[in-house]
């Protein structure tokens, strides 16, 4: 019986590509086009392009980290390389960036809900159910998760795609220009600093250890990689393309306010936002539950704990108090933009740097 | 041992049964979503809001205690709401009473104005729907910036509401009863979702016109007039910084939407000059724009491209068939045409109006980007005398079932 059925704590190089691509396609990508603007202009369409580089580099640093550490996660080499005391604080910066990103996307995700859908549910209830829900299927393991993952994906993302179809007609592709009109540089700078916002690579930190064909991580983490760029490269081009440079940095959120923009001759449903944010309530689940997941294990390994599911349930009050915790959207956005900063520490430097010590060190395996 | 295993598993399923049971209770609480239920019958569906400006000395509000009494705009709002249940007995034709309420009230900003007559309608004003939103004249020469605020704000108002401005008052607009449709709204929404017909309106949405107002201030915006029994849209009204500046006729709206781009459909007709009288019409079907532009130190060139396509629809001339002579007839003089239409609406609106609405300014800052920082402090004075090289072609491509 016990042979028929899978373990819990192994997933497939194609899993691992699909949590990726789930994890970071939460609320921040509806600003994200927001934010690039703000930066460079009319150029952050263009931002995939030294984005994917710099993400891709990342998770090369990280993939040939696990191999000097075979079976090891971060927990464990950072603490090698790192010495013991500087390696735990780096681990727990990072817990603790989970644990915070998950509490904003839980906020970002109860205000839009109040804002469109639940106009008197306190959001404590909002965030309260979202947090059950997702604490849930976090206490069983990678293996469910990634099954929950593709399912999710493969609903929810030809959905929105399918929604954002219908934007192209109002695009007007003069709002693309100009380009390169500042120089690579400050489009370089953006490409690296919008890694902060790939949550979903920081589960390579955790999760390679975990894969069954670990050759192939590389590859499905590429895979991921160009997937998630393409589906930002595409919401962030037509929502530039449709709504201008200065309207862009006006709306709070353009990647959902596209959606009202629809126009077709005879539109049975009226309000395609509705279905449109729904499709969100199922994107978000995942990306928390990942969360959750990954902060459970990684204080489960940093204390010696055999399990990581007794952390889940102690865990959830921290994230629902910190979700609470900001008084309105503008010190939400300052928060997500004070995390991203973190993100870029963890993702875009600390891969490298750890990488580079090792070897200097000469910590880890023989290659 | 085997009894041990038993009820383990005995257990095991009766926890099984505990969690489906919550699972179960919890979607029920969760998937019926009655804590943000209301009740259809609870609600009143905005068809259209239509915004004037009370004279000042007609508004008789108190200043807010404790505050410094400030000059201030006071609104008058007024919506239209269908009848739900009238609706239902409308199909037949012999209902007797009006189908929509329009109602109106005062306040000096809309939230408030919403809510006044949230509590005079006592039902809660739904603006989901919403088809359009009308700004009186007098209201718009004071600043529509102040107005669309709360309707971009709003999250259930779409960004397809149609924003237009009414000559004289927005309220009339939609106190007419359409012959054949069933709110006044609607009647002045189809109207505008089919300016392709003629092309002598202008589409103006709130989604659109707020990309060009936030762009430089400046929008081409639908105009409406209210008669009797009907409305007329037709033309334009000219906005600039957000403010109504004036009006552009019909085959001035036309000639500017040429400029635009935006032209998709219409009827242009010419003199046949072998003989008088004798008239040819041509359905435009398609119309391809090219916009180029060129900088020389402060000289700003913009070369326009037309190139139209249609069919002839009538044909009034000498000898009655379609000769290649009255194709080539055609398809010149309707190019002179609307090269000369093009003309005198730039013309008109640098020296009347002096408003950048066709967005000539971002055009140049899209595809001269350089330029365009050397240019932009002054760009108020260039545009004044931006020069235009307008080439117009016309192609005949059918002429109906008739030689």
């Amino acid at each position: 019986m016990r042979a028929l059925l899978r373990d819990n704590d192994r997933i497939t190089p194609f899993e691992l590509a699909v949590l990726m691509v789930i994890v970071t396609l939460e609320m921040g990508v509806t600003t994200f086009p927001r934010t690039m603007t703000e930066k460079v202009g009319t150029e952050s369409w263009l931002i995939p392009l030294p984005g994917f580089l710099f993400s891709l580099l990342a998770v090369y640093f990280l993939v040939r980290l696990s191999k000097l550490f075979p079976g090891k996660t971060f927990v464990e080499y950072s603490q090698e390389i790192l010495g013991s005391i500087i390696g735990k604080l780096f681990v727990i910066i990072v817990i603790a960036f989970w644990v915070s990103t998950s509490a904003r996307i839980l906020r970002q995700f109860a205000d839009v809900m109040k804002v469109n859908l639940l106009f008197r549910t306190p959001i404590e209830v909002i965030i309260f159910s979202m947090l059950l829900f997702a604490a849930y299927p976090a206490r069983y393991g990678i293996e469910p998760m990634a099954r929950l993952a593709i399912i999710v994906a493969f609903v929810t993302i030809p959905v929105g795609l399918f929604l954002f179809a219908f934007v192209i007609p109002q695009a007007k592709f003069d709002n693309l220009l100009p380009v390169f009109a500042q120089g690579p540089l400050l489009l370089l700078k953006a490409g690296f600093l919008s890694v902060g916002s790939l949550e979903g690579i920081e589960l390579l930190l955790v999760l390679l250890p975990f894969i069954t064909q670990p050759r192939k991580s590389l590859k499905a983490s590429t895979w991921a990689l160009a997937v998630l760029w393409s589906i930002i490269f595409i919401v962030n081009g037509v929502v530039l393309a449709v709504f201008g440079e200065k309207e862009v940095m006006y709306l709070l959120r353009p990647g959902l306010t596209i959606i009202q923009t629809i126009e077709l001759p005879t539109l049975f449903v009226e309000r395609l936002s509705s279905v449109y944010v729904a499709t969100w309530v199922a994107l978000i689940f995942p990306s928390i539950s990942m969360f959750l997941f990954l902060a459970s294990t990684s204080l489960a390994k940093l204390f010696g704990l055999k399990e990581q599911k007794i952390l889940i349930y102690p865990l959830t009050p921290v994230i629902f108090a910190l979700a609470i915790l900001p008084s309105n959207v503008l010190e939400v956005e300052n928060i997500a933009n004070f995390l991203e900063q973190i993100g870029v520490f963890i993702i875009g430097i600390m891969p490298l740097f750890l990488f580079l010590i090792a070897k200097i060190r000469k910590k880890g395996g023989s290659y | 041992m085997k009894r041990c295993s038993y009820s383990s598993s005995l257990h095991m399923k009766v926890k099984r049964r505990l969690t489906l049971l919550l699972v179960i209770f919890l979607f029920c609480i969760g998937a019926s979503g009655c804590w943000d239920r209301v009740e259809i019958d609870e609600r009143a569906f905005v068809l259209g809001v239509a915004i004037d400006l009370v004279p000042p000395s007609e508004s008789h509000i108190e200043p807010i205690p404790g505050q410094v009494p400030i000059r201030d705009n006071i609104y008058d709002m007024t919506v239209e709401i269908p009848i739900v249940s009238q609706m239902a007995g409308a199909e037949g034709g012999s209902s007797e009473k009006e189908p929509n309420w329009v109602i109106s009230s005062t306040g000096a900003d809309i939230t408030e104005i919403s809510r006044t007559i949230m509590h005079r309608a006592n039902r809660f004003l739904f603006y989901g729907h919403q088809k359009v939103l009308v700004i009186g004249e007098e209201l718009a020469k004071e600043g529509i910036k102040p107005i669309i605020d709360f309707f971009d704000r709003e999250p259930e108002t779409n960004k397809r509401v149609k924003l237009i401005i009414a000559e004289r008052d927005a309220k009339e607009t939609l106190k007419i009863t359409p012959k054949l449709s069933s709110a006044a709204s609607l009647y002045i929404f189809e109207i505008l979702e089919h300016e392709h017909r003629s092309s002598r309106l202008i589409d103006s949405n709130i989604g659109r016109a707020l990309v060009s107002l936030r762009e430089s201030g400046n929008a081409l915006l639908a105009r409406v007039r209210a008669s009797e029994e009907e409305v007329v849209v037709g033309g334009s009204a000219i906005i600039k910084d957000w403010k109504l500046v004036g009006w552009l006729g019909e085959i001035e709206t036309r000639a500017a939407m040429f400029v635009m781009g935006e032209v998709r459909g219409g009827i242009i007709t010419i003199q046949d000059p072998r003989a008088e009288g004798g008239k040819i019409s041509l359905e435009i079907s398609s119309v391809k724009r090219i916009i180029t532009p060129y900088v020389e130190g402060d000289d700003v060139t913009f070369n326009i491209e037309v190139l139209i396509e249609g069919d002839i629809t009538e044909n009034t001339g000498p000898n009655l068939t379609v000769s290649r002579e009255t194709v080539e007839i055609a398809q010149e003089r309707i190019g002179v045409l609307v090269k000369e239409d093009i003309k005198s609406i730039i013309s008109k609106v640098q020296q009347e109006f002096k408003a950048d609405f066709f967005l000539f300014s971002h055009l140049l800052a899209a595809r001269r980007p350089h330029d365009w920082k050397r240019l932009e402090s002054r760009w108020n004075e260039i545009f004044l005398k931006v020069k235009l090289n307008i080439d117009v072609r016309v192609r005949v491509r059918r002429f109906g079932v008739v030689r």
